[in-house]
């Protein structure tokens, strides 16, 4: 396709005006059929498009990075603590790792099906990167620490303190539900976590449908499982569905 | 070929029309709905801050590039939000994939997801690219009459009161800066 075309000024602005819809109908009309027929027509609207295109995204280019500095303070995350502090995350997985080292037989060979399964596919939300900067989100941001470093229950406590001014938060009800699912008290887990899925716009529904999947795989209540799971993005839903349609 | 694909706005669809006339609210609303969950993902896959900018930012230019081109035509806000996810997704994994990280960074179970518009043919994306790099190179006022004009909608009657010209002037100057970008193309 020829994009070097020498386009008049008069024809550059007749084009122009198409591409934006300023043509009355009957012109547009009549500029569809021109361009039916005229190949060289054709390729200069193409290249107008392109050109307008190009000069557009060079300029959104240039301000986008203000855009990333805008970014609304709810996962606002400039100051991870725990990202901060390697020896935190050290302690943490050291003794998840002398926990199952301690028990995991245990726990291997008595849990059920479902919990098995469960345990398989669970892995707790990452959590939210905590600024403890601003005093309107100290509750929250500390919490969040509390919660990534696997004080689910303290962190729950703080969290369902904010949500009694504000119960249909969606932020909230989805760490509070995640906090429980990470305690294996998915039972509790699964209102907060059906609230969030029912918020549609919600930031969170979708990883809300993949922690509310698990939670349900645990209760053993599968066919609302799969619905759950079969609305989450999650990288495994595939594999996990295939499982429970065995 | 198909003219109407030229102009296949929705109009009924207001937020899209606004994305369409690069109303900066409604871009960095599109901007905003995604980041946070993009920036999961990539941290959750291996991926640092820094790295889930990139490819967000990359993808969110990708999308906006397809709405402006009529290549992807969304429904709802919902629809566009969506895509931005998967085409940030898919970058991500492509960059995982990449001959620099395969050695080093397994991907697993990381699946590809198939999306609703194909690949730019190379010769529009090469011209887009030239007239980018020429855009950067085009004197101040050349950028600010076409960066008025197609960034911001501002007609000839306005840049012109800014610029302290005539409206043919402006006219005129707007027709030029465009014939200096098209010396920028590689015949």
């Amino acid at each position: 396709m020829n994009l070097n075309h020498n386009i008049s000024p008069e024809a550059f602005d007749e084009i122009e005006s198409y591409l934006s819809q300023k043509m009355t109908a009957a012109t547009q009309a009549a500029f569809n059929q021109r361009l039916v027929t005229d190949t060289v027509l054709h390729q200069q609207v193409k290249q107008v498009q392109l050109t307008i295109t190009a000069i557009k995204e060079q300029a959104l280019q240039e301000r986008v990075d203000s855009f990333h500095e805008a970014l609304p303070e709810r996962a606002g995350k400039t100051v991870s603590l725990t990202s901060k502090s390697p020896w935190k995350t050290w302690l943490v997985a050291a003794s998840v790792l002398l926990a199952i080292a301690a028990g995991g037989f245990w726990i291997l060979t008595k849990q059920s099906p479902a919990e098995k399964r469960f345990s398989t596919y669970f892995k707790p939300d990452p959590g939210l990167i905590s600024a403890m900067s601003t005093t309107d989100n100290y509750v929250f941001d500390k919490a969040m620490i509390d919660y990534k470093t696997g004080n689910y229950r303290e962190a729950i406590t703080a969290w369902q303190g904010l949500m009694k001014n504000d119960q249909n938060n969606d932020t909230l009800n989805y760490f509070v539900g995640v906090g429980y699912v990470a305690l294996k008290e998915t039972k509790t887990a699964i209102p907060y976590l059906e609230k969030v899925v029912a918020t549609a716009q919600s930031y969170f529904a979708k990883d809300a449908c993949w922690y509310l999947g698990l939670a349900l795989v645990k209760e053993e209540r599968l066919k609302e499982a799969i619905e759950r799971i079969s609305n989450s993005e999650h990288p495994q839903k595939e594999q996990l569905l295939q499982e429970l349609y065995k | 070929m198909q003219p109407d694909t030229f102009n296949q706005h929705n109009a009924s669809f207001q937020p899209l029309s606004n994305l369409w006339g690069n109303d900066e609210k409604a871009l960095k609303e599109l901007y905003n709905a995604e980041f946070f969950k993009t920036e999961n993902y990539v941290l959750q896959n291996s991926g640092t801050p820094e790295q889930a900018k990139d490819i967000y930012q990359e993808a969110f230019i990708a999308v906006w590039r397809n709405v402006q081109l009529n290549r992807f035509v969304p429904q709802n806000d919902n629809a566009l939000a969506g895509y931005l996810y998967q085409v940030a997704k898919n970058k991500w994994i492509d960059y995982l994939r990449s001959a620099y990280h395969k050695n080093t960074v397994g991907t697993g179970d990381m699946e590809r997801e198939d999306e609703p518009v194909e690949v730019l043919p190379g010769e529009q994306s090469d011209f887009i690219n030239q007239i980018k790099n020429g855009f950067k190179q085009l004197g101040n006022n050349c950028k600010e009459v076409l960066g008025r004009f197609y960034y911001k909608n501002e007609n000839l009657k306005t840049i012109a009161a800014a610029m302290n010209w005539t409206e043919a002037t402006a006219r005129n100057n707007k027709y030029r800066c465009l014939q200096k970008l098209r010396e920028f193309v590689k015949k």
